[in-house]
């Protein structure tokens, strides 16, 4: 299945920091990189789209364990905590939150998009 | 099999200069085009060649490990078969695209999926070759040195859905060696034509590396929109068929190098929103049919060097705010037909070099806020019909030379809202009697009731007199002079 997610601007190092743990390794800092996406509101979002296995979903609801590959304490784990704390997981689209990491499953990353209420304006590439 | 000559085995075959593809004797295939183009690569030119459907050259990891072997699996290595090493990768997780099959593609999320090359140092100037599952086209390039990428313009922006196969070589293939690569491609599963294709938004926005853009076959789109938004790199536009096009919003917007724009089919087009928005090498525009239209919003603004304007037919525009902002070079305007207009906030603020302005049909207008703000090279005005008229603030605001304006002007309008419409004006003594009298006439007495000029003359004993009874009436008004 396809899981998109919203990240709130203020919680994107967080939410990067938590990519790391349930990634591949450090390179996943970059997944919620520049925050273009918008709701209703004008709150900022970075988003992510990608397949994923019941394992995914199942470890980004468990508890965290620092990755064998971070060696010199690279990721914030207080930080990923906090990321998990405000993963909001959906098998449905639901509107995006400006406290929260949305995640809905879709198998269309852009349509899962619209329906969670955000666009992508003309202007801000 | 392969055809031979002599001992050589022959990559292509022509009949004239055309390429052929297939070569039959009875119904076995003597000759199959399908060879992989990687020989245009053989003198050393730079470039890559990405081929979805050679699984071999397809990794999970960005580094070149873990073999993709099965649909669903990420790409974030992309193998160059040029042999130049010019490898496409992903090393963040999320952002890497999808090999799928049948046909074997790598589909791309058009969210935050890219692969990308560093391209070295000079550049890449010459073809593109991109085959995705929605069609297959050849183009001018210039990409300069640095990461580029693949499957799509700052993540979003793509073609299609999914990269069947890329050719990118520096300096251009001949139009035979483009032709055969397409079919490369098309034999391994791309789709030849976008013949099939409806909406084009946003499919090759802001790919300003596009130096030439080829003659594709857009019969069937209804939607353009934002379709070459910020081709900056295009000088020229060929003559595609957009007859089913009905949103054109943003579609050549900001197209700055666009010196000159094709006869194209626009009949059926209902939305014409900022279509040629700061297309600003442009210095006229062809009489396109825009019977259809209804709304004009910035098409044409900051079209800052089009020195004249066809008399299109726009009957049936609604809204057309800010449709021509910025065309500080048009030194005339057209009698068009704007007799269904509501909208025409801005529609000709800071066209500073039109002198005088046609009897246009503004009688449905109820917005004219900055209309003709900052046309400092009007000297006169015509007798507009703006009855409908609600909001006329900042409408004539520095327009620095405009001292003739006609009697009568207001007498039937909607609404009071004069807030700076004469502020930076020359208007002569005559001229604002006019307008103060005028308003007197219009006997608004409700709403928004303020009035404001600067610059040029007072009034006389007429002017203070209409002054006084709309004072009366609960107006604020300020003039030249103080009254």
């Amino acid at each position: 299945m396809r899981l998109t997610i919203a990240c709130p601007d203020a919680l994107r190092d967080d939410a990067n920091n938590l990519a790391m743990i349930l990634g591949y390794g450090p390179s996943d800092a970059k997944t919620y990189d520049t925050p273009n996406w918008q709701d209703g509101d004008g709150n900022l979002y970075a988003v992510a789209s990608l397949p994923v296995s019941d394992a995914f979903t199942t470890a980004a609801q468990s508890s965290l364990q620092r990755p064998s590959w971070d060696t010199d304490s690279h990721v914030n784990m207080v930080g990923a905590n906090r990321a998990q704390a405000a993963l909001v997981f959906s098998l449905t689209p639901v509107a995006a939150m400006p406290d929260k990491l949305t995640a809905c499953v879709g198998d269309d990353a852009l349509a899962t998009l619209a329906a969670m209420g955000l666009t992508h304006g003309i202007g801000e590439d | 099999m392969a055809l031979k000559l002599g001992a050589t085995a022959l990559n292509k075959i022509y009949l004239g200069s055309t390429p052929i593809n297939k070569a039959y004797l009875g119904a076995g295939i003597l000759f199959s085009g399908s060879v992989s183009p990687s020989a245009l690569f053989a003198g050393g030119q730079e470039g890559l060649l990405l081929e979805a459907f050679d699984i071999d050259t397809l990794f999970q990891v960005s580094d070149g490990t873990i073999p993709v072997t099965a649909a669903t699996d990420p790409v974030g290595y992309f193998g160059d078969k040029s042999g130049n090493g010019n490898h496409a990768t992903q090393a963040t997780g999320a952002a890497r695209p999808t090999y799928q099959v049948t046909p074997d593609r790598i589909t791309v999320d058009k969210v935050d999926d890219r692969l990308s090359v560093t391209v070295p140092t000079g550049g890449f100037t010459g073809t593109m070759v991109l085959a995705t599952d929605h069609g297959t086209a050849s183009y001018g390039v210039t990409i300069p040195a640095g990461a580029y990428d693949i499957g799509g313009r700052g993540r979003w922006y793509f073609p299609g859905n999914a990269i069947v196969g890329q050719l990118i070589r520096d300096g251009a293939l001949s139009e035979g060696d483009a032709a055969a690569t397409e079919a490369y491609f098309v034999a391994n599963g791309a789709t030849a034509s976008y013949g099939a294709v409806t909406n084009f938004n946003s499919f090759w926005r802001n790919w300003s590396e596009l130096t030439t853009f080829p003659l594709i076959d857009t019969s069937a789109g209804t939607n353009f929109s934002i379709a070459w938004f910020g081709c900056t790199g295009l000088t020229r536009f060929p003559l595609l068929d957009t007859s089913a096009g009905t949103n054109l919003s943003n579609a050549w917007r900001n197209c700055t190098n666009l010196t000159s724009f094709p006869l194209l089919d626009t009949s059926v087009g209902t939305n014409f929103d900022r279509a040629w928005q700061d297309c600003s090498s442009l210095t006229s525009f062809p009489l396109l049919d825009t019977s259809a239209g209804t709304s004009f919003g910035s098409t044409w603004a900051g079209c800052t060097n089009l020195t004249s304007f066809p008399l299109i037919d726009t009957s049936g525009g609604t809204s057309f705010g800010s449709a021509w902002q910025n065309c500080s070079s048009l030194t005339s305007f057209p009698l068009i037909n704007t007799s269904a207009g509501t909208d025409f906030g801005s529609a000709w603020q800071n066209c500073s070099s039109l002198t005088i302005f046609p009897l246009l049909d503004t009688s449905a207008g109820t917005s004219f806020i900055s209309a003709w703000r900052d046309c400092t090279g009007l000297t006169s005005f015509p007798l507009l019909d703006t009855s409908s008229g609600t909001n006329f603030s900042f409408t004539w605001f520095s327009c620095f030379s405009l001292t003739s304006f006609p009697a009568n002007a207001f007498d039937n309008i909607s609404g009071g809202d004069f807030t700076n419409a004469f502020t930076n004006t020359a208007l002569n003594q005559a001229s604002i009697d006019n307008i103060l009298v005028s308003l007197v006439a219009s006997g608004i007495a409700a709403g928004t009731r303020v009035f404001d000029q600067s610059g040029g003359s007072a009034p006389s004993v007429t002017g203070t007199d209409a002054i006084d009874t709309l004072r009366s009436r609960g107006w604020t008004v300020t003039v030249t002079g103080g009254y």
